[in-house]
Formats: C-alpha cells, sequence, structure tokens
C-alpha cells in the first residue's frame, strides 16, 4: 500500500495537483494519505475559508485501538503522542485542512443518513455563507470519496 | 431562531444545571485527588470526577451518567425530533477492555451509543457529531442551524464523554496536564485537568417560548497544526467574527465570554490574542475548567448552559482556580465574581486539529 501511495501522490506532484508531500506525511495513516489525494482532486488549488464534513460509518475504531494496544504493550506507562492525535475522527481530514490552507468549518458526521445530512449542511452552510465552500469527504468500505459544494 | 427549551446535566459538582451553577459561583473547584485507575506514571494525579459511577459495571460510564437523565428528557422530546450526538471518546471503556480482555472492540464506536440514546428517547433519527473539544458547541450550532433552514422542527443535542486511561494516558503523552489542577489563564498554569460530564440540550425553532436563544455561530479551523493552536489567534477571532455578523451583534453587545480556558500555556494565550483581535474594549472572560475539568466533548455544553445562567442572574462567574491573572489576561479574566447583566454572552471552544468555534447565547 505504501508503494500505491508513493506513486499515486508522485502522479498528483507531476500533475501539479500536489505541490510538495506535507512534512508530516509520515505519520499521516492511509485514509489521511487518501483523503489528501482526494481532496487535491477536489480542489484544484481553491484555499481559504472552505471547510470539511467528513463521513463514514466506523468513526475511527480502528485507530483507538492501535493507540491503546500500542500504550499497554508498552507497559501502560505512557502513550505515543503521534498515534494518540489519530484517536479522533477529524484528524485525517485535519491534516488536510492544514496542508491546503482550509480555515472554514471542520467536523465529522457518523450514523445513518450521514451522508444526506453532510450534502443538506453543506449546501445551507454555502447558501447561508458560514463558508465560502464545503468538502464533503466520505469513507465507504476502504475508498475515499470527495466533492466540493461552491 | 431557535432556542433551549430544556436542559440537564451531570457534571463533578453533581446532578442538575443548579448544582453546576452553584457550584461555579461557590468558586471551589471539583477537581479533586482520583484514583478510578492507576494514576501513578501519568503528568497528574488529578481530575473532577462525576460521583457515584461505577468503574466495573457492565454499563459505561457514560450510559451511566446518560440513562435517567434521558428519561427525564423524554418528554420534551418527539419521535420525529433530531438527535445530535456530541462526542469524542463514548463508551470508550469497551475498547480498552477489547485491548486488555479480547473483547469485541466495535462496541466502543459511538454509532453503538448513538443506537442506544436513539431508542431511549424513542426518537427516529440521530447523528453522531464529533469535532474534538468543540464537538457539542458545534453540535449545538448545526442543530440551530438545521431548524433555521426547517430541515428539522426539533432538536436534542446530547453531549457525554468520560474519563479513562485511554484519554489521560494521551494527554499525557502530550504534556498537556497540570499536576497542581488547571489554572486558567493563571500566569503559572501548566495545562489542563481532565473532566468528565453528560448533559442534554432540547432545541426548538421558535425563541420566544424558550429559556434562551441560540442567536449565532461561527465556525473556523486554524489551518496551522494538529495539537497546538495558532500563536496568532487568527482562526479562532475569524470563528468570532462570524457569528457576530451572523447575529448582526457589535462587540459592546457582548456581556461576557465564557472561554475554552483549557489551562495550557498556548490556549489560553491563543485566545486572549483572538479577544483582543475582535474586541477592541477588554470584556470579562471567564473559564469553567478550572472548576470541572476539561469536560472534551461535553464542554461546549457545559459552557452554553452556564453562560445562560450569567445572563439570567446578571453575574458573570469568577474563573476558579485562578490566582495570579496572567499579563496577557489582565483587564479581562477575573479573580471574582461580577454583577454585570446583559443580553448575550459568547461561547467558545477549540480543539486539536485547529477546529474553532464561536457562539453567541441569548437572553
Amino acid at each position: 500500500m505504501g508503494e500505491d501511495f508513493k506513486a499515486q501522490t508522485e502522479v498528483l506532484i507531476e500533475q501539479k495537483i500536489l505541490s510538495t508531500l506535507p512534512k508530516e506525511y509520515g505519520r499521516f495513516t492511509a485514509d489521511a494519505r487518501k483523503i489528501l489525494c482526494a481532496l487535491a482532486k477536489v480542489l484544484q488549488g481553491k484555499k481559504g475559508n472552505i471547510g470539511i464534513i467528513f463521513v463514514n460509518d466506523t468513526y475511527c475504531v480502528e485507530d483507538n485501538f492501535k493507540y491503546y494496544k500500542d500504550f499497554i504493550t508498552a507497559g501502560a506507562k505512557l502513550g505515543r503522542a503521534n498515534l494518540f492525535v489519530y484517536t479522533l475522527p477529524t484528524t485525517p481530514v485535519a491534516e488536510a485542512a492544514i496542508y491546503f490552507g482550509l480555515t472554514g468549518p471542520l467536523f465529522y458526521l457518523g450514523g445513518n443518513a450521514n451522508i444526506s445530512l453532510a450534502r443538506k449542511m453543506a449546501v445551507d452552510m454555502v447558501k447561508t455563507r458560514e463558508a465560502q465552500g464545503m468538502a464533503i469527504v466520505e469513507k465507504k468500505n476502504k475508498t475515499i470519496y470527495a466533492y466540493l459544494v461552491a | 431562531m431557535p432556542g433551549v427549551i430544556y436542559e440537564d446535566v451531570v457534571t463533578a459538582y453533581g446532578e442538575g444545571v443548579i448544582a453546576l451553577w452553584q457550584g461555579i459561583l461557590s468558586q471551589k473547584t471539583a477537581i479533586k485527588d482520583f484514583n478510578r485507575f492507576d494514576t501513578a506514571g501519568f503528568q497528574s494525579q488529578k481530575a473532577a470526577f462525576a460521583a457515584g459511577l461505577d468503574a466495573q459495571s457492565r454499563e459505561s460510564l457514560v450510559m451511566q451518567m446518560l440513562e435517567d437523565m434521558l428519561l427525564r428528557a423524554k418528554k420534551y422530546v418527539k419521535p420525529q425530533t433530531m438527535l445530535f450526538l456530541a462526542t469524542t471518546t463514548g463508551e470508550i471503556e469497551f475498547l480498552e477492555r477489547a485491548v486488555e480482555a479480547s473483547e469485541d472492540q466495535k462496541k466502543s464506536s459511538p454509532l453503538f451509543l448513538l443506537e442506544k440514546v436513539k431508542k431511549i428517547l424513542g426518537v427516529k433519527n440521530g447523528i453522531v457529531v464529533s469535532a474534538a473539544c468543540a464537538s457539542s458547541s458545534i453540535a449545538v450550532a448545526r442543530a440551530a442551524a438545521a431548524l433555521e433552514s426547517k430541515t428539522i422542527s426539533s432538536a436534542a443535542v446530547v453531549a457525554c464523554d468520560s474519563i479513562s486511561r485511554f484519554v489521560f494516558s494521551g494527554f499525557s503523552s502530550l504534556m498537556a496536564l497540570d499536576p497542581e489542577g488547571a489554572r486558567p489563564f493563571d500566569k503559572n498554569r501548566r495545562g489542563l485537568t481532565a473532566g468528565e460530564s453528560a448533559g442534554i440540550l432540547i432545541l426548538s425553532p421558535d425563541a420566544k417560548k424558550s429559556l434562551y436563544q441560540i442567536k449565532s455561530w461561527g465556525l473556523s479551523c486554524d489551518a496551522n497544526h494538529i495539537t497546538g493552536p495558532s500563536r496568532d489567534g487568527a482562526g479562532l477571532a475569524q470563528a468570532i467574527s462570524k457569528a457576530m455578523r451572523m447575529g448582526k451583534l457589535k462587540p459592546e453587545d457582548i456581556t461576557a465570554i465564557c472561554a475554552h480556558g483549557t489551562g495550557t500555556l498556548y490556549n489560553d494565550s491563543m485566545e486572549m490574542k483572538a479577544f483582543k483581535r475582535v474586541f477592541a474594549k477588554p470584556l470579562p472572560v471567564y473559564s469553567i475548567k478550572g472548576a470541572i475539568g476539561h469536560t472534551m466533548a461535553a464542554a461546549g455544553l457545559n459552557q452554553i448552559i452556564v453562560a445562560a445562567q450569567g445572563l439570567k442572574s446578571s453575574i458573570v462567574p469568577a474563573t476558579v482556580n485562578l490566582c495570579d491573572v496572567d499579563e496577557e489576561a489582565l483587564g479581562w479574566a477575573q479573580t471574582q465574581a461580577l454583577d454585570q447583566g446583559g443580553n448575550y454572552s459568547l461561547v467558545v471552544n477549540s480543539g486539536f486539529g485547529g477546529i474553532n468555534c464561536a457562539l453567541v447565547v441569548g437572553n
């Protein structure tokens, strides 16, 4: 998977969709890397008062498990900060917001009808000028989809 | 304009809104020595914990805080009421047990908790809203927005997070805990204190029939650092400006600011910079986290309740545990409560990822 993402990001850099890799790329989870690529394609260089709503039906339970297992295995004395930061479902999209300079609203929605509600919220937030644009990032099975409402 | 027609809360001060408000006014902190689990290896051995919770129970700590509260709230809720559940870790002890005793980790997902809360309240639809420490204020903002756009006809915002080894170890790994207990805006502050809380707000579209109104809101992202706030406060200032613009408010319309005020060096400094960008003249600023700790996803809901009580009573509470006001907060943060009436209070929260929410609560 590492090689796939390296290749994907190299293509995006070649196509000038991504300018460089983020300096924290090494700590990005697989989802964070996919999200970066998906958002690069829909944003096409846009930045500023654009927000992100992230939706999935798995929360970040796997990352939670990874952090806590590592903590327990290491003797339950000290957790690893770079794993702890991923125990929030918003972290992968926040990493992208930092990279692309997106300063709009940012939050996670989970549960039934989360994608239709996310779309409605995004449209309303742009209509009422809460943001100039809203990206929706959806994780379905292992695939990341990104849309932009602007 | 949406308003809150019902509210209830559990914090380290006990059950109910009055217990929370009286606790804040007493200026006695609810932060104490904590021994629910072994904290010897962590940066702090203190927390602000809710009384009477059983860590050995098969029922999660958040459900123990929520169950009776949700049953009392049921009469204000209709089947079509939309549930917004704000949490960061939910029933995290199920994940701890999954790791420690090979149980099923999936049960720890807040999406399972959502179904439990929906069932108790008797509502058909619900969503988990998670945005780090700004989760419940963002949930209230989204609920209010959905009521204004007539997407929904009534909303219940439920917020909850409990103190766990999971979170304690995490904040300790970030060196974010104050061994002495959180001292927001104090020049000797060294970090936050973990707290726990559960609460509910029921919102209706018509503020005229409500306890208080949700006047306006603004959300932003610092786009700066994954854990540290921006050093110049620009992101939070943007959120506050959005809220002021939406509510058609001038700086002099705001009576007081209920700050996020975690007690960390960087957060409190960032907030003061943000406030000074928006408000040319000092306003009373206070934090409740020296009183009830940092209740994570529930922080915003706790702050909204206290801000509304303050407007109702014409009192701006002091910041509990604040002794020596930091230079940056002089003239703003107070060690004594103030008699001050007004119509609007600003509530602000910031979270990991640079997430900011500013919300205006009205009388």
